[in-house]
C-alpha cells in the first residue's frame, strides 16, 4: 500500500510546477516583447533555452523573470496560509463558519492535512526558487536585491507557517 | 514491497520539487556567466589579436575599438553605403589566435543598425578566410529544400544561411549541397549563398550572430562586411555604424 502522504503530496506539487514553468516562459516573453530585446530560442540543447545577445539584458530579463517565479510561489503560498489562519477548521471563528454557512462558502474551510500538505508543498518551492535565485545571484546573472527580497520575504512566510503549526500543535 | 513503492514515490516528489526549479534556472541562457564560478580561463588580449583595417578603405570605414574584456572586444564599425551599389569589405578586421596552446571560439554578435535606415538594403557581416561565400550553382524554385553549392565547408547543421532576402535552416549537409528547410523564395542561378552572418536589413535586425568560428593556435579569420546601398539616398554616399561585439571562448 503506498504512502498516502506521499501521493497526497505527489498530486499537489503538479500544479505548482506547472505554474512555475509558465511563470517564468511568460515573463522572459512578455520582458522581451515589452523591451524589445533581440531573442533567440536555442533547441540544439536538452532544454530549450532563451539565448539574449547582451550580458546587461540577459541579467534584466533574468532578474524579473525571477522575480515574477518568486511572486507566483509567494502568492500561491499566500492563499495556503490564508486558509490556514483564517479558514482553518481547528481554529476557524464560529462567527466566520455561520457566514461560509450563508454564503454557501463552506468549502472554503480546510483541513489540517490539506493546509500541512499544500503548505510543504508550497514553501519547499519558494526555498527552492530561492536557492536558484542564490545560485544566479552568485553566477552575477541576477541583481542582488532579488536575492535579498526573496530571501527576506521567505523567511517572514515560513515564521507565518510554523506560527500556525504551533498554534495547531498547542491546541493538541 | 510497500517501501519500495515508498521510496520510488519520495524520489518521485522530489523530482516533481527540483526540476520544475532546474527548467525555470536553465530557461534563460547563462553560459557566458557559467565560467565565473569554474574558474575557466577567460581570452585575452595576450591569447588572440583583433586587428581593424584602418589601410585599405580610403575613409570609408570608421572604428571605435576596445581592449578584450571577460572575453568580448566592442568595436562600432561604420561603413559606407553606396547608392545602388553593392559594397564589399573584405577583412575588415582580422583575428589572430596568438596563444601558444588555447583553441578558441569566436562568434560576432550585435543588435543592429543604429540610424539611417532608408540609406541601405541590407548590411550582412560574414566570418571566413578565403571564399566564404557561394554562387548558386543552379536555379531553386521555392519548396525545394536543397541549395547547390561547391563549397560546404563553412556551414554546419543547425546555422541559419542567407540568399537572396530569405535566411533558412540548414537541416543536412551533402557533398556538394545544403538540405534546408523548405525555401519560400525563388532563386536564380549565381545568387550569394552566405554562411551564417549578421544580417540587417532596412526593417529589421533579420539575424544578430555568425556562426562560431574555431581558432587553433596561430590560425586567423577575418570578417567581411557586404552592404547594398538603396537608390534613393539623399546623399550619394552615407556611413552606418554597426555596434558589434567579439566573444571569445577557449575550447577544452
Amino acid at each position: 500500500m503506498p504512502s498516502k502522504i506521499l501521493t497526497r503530496l505527489i498530486s499537489e506539487a503538479l500544479l505548482p510546477a506547472v505554474l512555475l514553468v509558465v511563470a517564468k516562459v511568460i515573463g522572459v516573453l512578455v520582458l522581451v516583447k515589452s523591451f524589445s530585446i533581440a531573442w533567440q530560442l536555442n533547441t540544439s540543447s536538452l532544454l530549450p533555452d532563451f539565448v539574449l545577445h547582451d550580458k546587461a539584458a540577459t541579467v534584466f530579463v533574468n532578474s524579473y523573470s525571477n522575480l515574477i517565479v518568486f511572486v507566483v510561489v509567494i502568492i500561491g503560498l499566500a492563499w495556503v496560509l490564508t486558509k490556514a489562519y483564517h479558514f482553518h477548521d481547528t481554529h476557524i471563528k464560529p462567527s466566520l463558519i455561520l457566514q461560509l454557512l450563508s454564503w454557501n462558502l463552506t468549502g472554503l474551510m480546510t483541513s489540517s492535512h490539506e493546509v500541512y500538505n499544500k503548505g510543504v508543498v508550497w514553501i519547499s518551492y519558494m526555498w527552492l526558487v530561492v536557492l536558484l535565485i542564490g545560485v544566479h545571484t552568485f553566477l552575477q546573472a541576477t541583481y542582488l536585491w532579488v536575492f535579498v527580497f526573496a530571501l527576506v520575504a521567505s523567511l517572514v512566510a515560513t515564521w507565518y507557517f510554523v506560527a500556525d503549526v504551533e498554534r495547531e500543535v498547542g491546541e493538541r | 514491497m510497500k517501501h519500495v513503492t515508498n521510496v520510488v514515490l519520495m524520489a518521485f516528489f522530489l523530482g516533481l520539487l527540483v526540476l520544475p526549479v532546474v527548467g525555470v534556472g536553465s530557461l534563460v541562457s547563462l553560459s557566458d556567466f557559467e565560467g565565473f564560478v569554474a574558474g575557466a580561463n577567460t581570452v585575452t588580449g595576450e591569447d588572440v589579436n583583433i586587428i581593424p583595417n584602418v589601410q585599405n578603405f580610403n575613409g570609408y570605414v570608421e572604428f571605435a575599438p576596445s581592449e578584450i574584456a571577460d572575453g568580448v572586444y566592442r568595436d562600432e564599425v561604420g561603413v559606407t553605403s553606396f547608392q545602388r551599389q553593392r559594397a564589399t569589405y573584405r577583412g575588415l578586421y582580422t583575428v589572430y589566435n596568438v596563444s601558444d596552446n588555447k583553441t578558441v571560439s569566436l562568434q560576432l554578435i550585435s543588435t543592429g543598425l543604429t540610424g539611417a535606415s532608408d540609406a541601405y538594403e541590407s548590411l550582412i557581416v560574414s566570418l571566413g578566410d578565403g571564399d566564404y561565400t557561394n554562387a548558386l550553382a543552379t536555379d531553386v524554385a521555392a519548396g525545394s529544400a536543397v541549395i547547390p553549392v561547391n563549397n560546404t565547408s563553412y556551414y554546419g547543421v543547425g546555422d541559419y544561411v542567407y540568399l537572396g532576402t530569405e535566411l533558412a535552416q540548414v537541416v543536412e549537409i551533402g557533398a556538394q549541397e545544403l538540405v534546408v528547410e523548405p525555401l519560400k523564395q525563388d532563386h536564380v542561378v549565381g545568387e550569394t549563398v552566405y554562411p551564417q552572418s549578421i544580417v540587417v536589413t532596412a526593417d529589421a535586425l533579420v539575424h544578430p550572430q555568425t556562426q562560431s568560428f574555431i581558432l587553433g593556435p596561430g590560425e586567423r579569420v577575418q570578417v567581411h562586411v557586404v552592404v547594398q546601398g538603396t537608390a534613393s539616398l539623399l546623399k550619394q554616399d552615407q556611413m552606418l555604424h554597426l555596434p558589434l561585439e567579439f566573444r571569445l571562448t577557449e575550447v577544452e
